[in-house]
């Protein structure tokens, strides 16, 4: 199931690209949004373009460990791909191996939570939203999740 | 795959604690994300439910991220709160947690208050319940210092609204060094 809320395109070349393959464990959600805030700092973002990036990575981080991972016993993985597109356009990919989302449309709704016990607020996908400019959000039950985003930065630096 | 390894854990948040009569002051330091917040939240409820204060006071000025896990902090707290017949107030929110703090609507939730003459002049959004207010809180040094660590969260009970069966081992206490320097 393959949904898409916003029709921005972003498709601009491909400038520079890294990936990033970590467990799925806790301790490395401050690990995920800080390197991709790293990387993305070579275009001089605003701070709020930072603390956007860093907050819609650490959402869709958090839920590969706590949804997507929840019944493996096994440390699953996390592949992140960040992109600089030309245009000052920031692409970023978090892939898990999980469980998969039964529902996206319904898993994209404010305050939804399946882990209600777990004090998590449901805001997860509507963070991702807000603090972006496009979100793709793709899974298969029983394969994995794949979150896309997109977030166009304005012009005050260098590239 | 390799099974789930034991890390050391690495604290990234940290909370201190400033009682003034029945007015319950909870500082919190550092990142709040999944992995942080449980162990503040364990460390906040035991606090709670052995003071019982009639408000609880919870500032997020030294805030340097928040997401949407602060959120849920945030609720659950004004949850126990509730059941114990207080109130509860966000006070001063970094600038980094004030964008989240709005997104999801928090001031209709709580009351979002800041120092006067330090209020968001962005449409007045995080001003909580149209009214801020001006009560600081007590500026006296904290009472202890409990540091969060993932070992809280692993040790502690895992039913936060009974502080009892947690028993010492699942926090860290150390001694607060402004105390020390004051004494």
């Amino acid at each position: 199931m393959s949904r898409t809320r916003r029709t921005t395109q972003f498709s601009g070349e491909i400038l520079n690209k890294i990936q990033i393959k970590l467990p799925a464990l806790s301790v490395n959600e401050s690990m995920a949004r800080a390197a991709v805030a790293a990387f993305v700092s070579q275009l001089d973002p605003g701070v709020t373009e930072i603390a956007d990036i860093k907050c819609a990575v650490s959402e869709a981080v958090t839920n590969a460990i706590v949804h997507g991972y929840r019944d493996t016993p096994e440390t699953g993985s996390i592949a992140i791909t960040v992109s600089i597109l030309s245009g000052r356009a920031v692409k970023i990919e978090i892939k898990d191996k999980g469980c998969g989302i039964p529902d996206v449309g319904q898993a994209r709704q404010p305050l939804y939570t399946t882990d209600a016990a777990g004090e998590r607020s449901g805001m997860g996908f509507t963070v991702m939203e807000s603090f972006t400019d496009a979100l793709k959000v793709t899974s298969k039950v029983g394969k994995g999740t794949t979150v896309t985003m997109w977030k166009k930065l304005s012009e005050r630096g260098r590239i | 795959m390799p099974p789930k390894p034991d890390l050391t854990p690495r604290p990234r948040a940290e909370f201190v604690c400033d009682t003034a009569g029945s007015i319950l002051s909870i500082r919190i330091r550092g990142e709040i994300d999944h992995h942080t917040a449980a162990a503040i939240r364990q460390g906040i409820d035991a606090t709670l439910f052995e003071k019982r204060p009639k408000t609880l006071i919870l500032d997020l000025s030294a805030v340097g991220f928040m997401d949407s896990s602060g959120l849920g902090l945030i609720m659950g707290r004004y949850s126990v709160m509730k059941e114990l017949g207080g109130e509860m107030t966000v006070w001063n929110p970094s600038p980094e947690t004030r964008a989240i703090l709005t997104l999801a609507g928090m001031e209709r939730l709580v009351k979002i208050a800041y120092p006067q003459g330090e209020e968001p002049t962005a449409d007045g959004e995080s001003s909580g319940h149209g009214q801020p207010s001006r009560t600081a809180p007590p500026r006296k040094p904290p009472c202890q210092r409990v540091t969060a660590t993932p070992s809280t969260a692993r040790t502690g009970s895992r039913n936060p609204r009974n502080p009892r069966k947690r028993g010492k081992n699942g926090l860290v206490y150390e001694t607060d060094p402004r105390k020390e320097k004051n004494a």
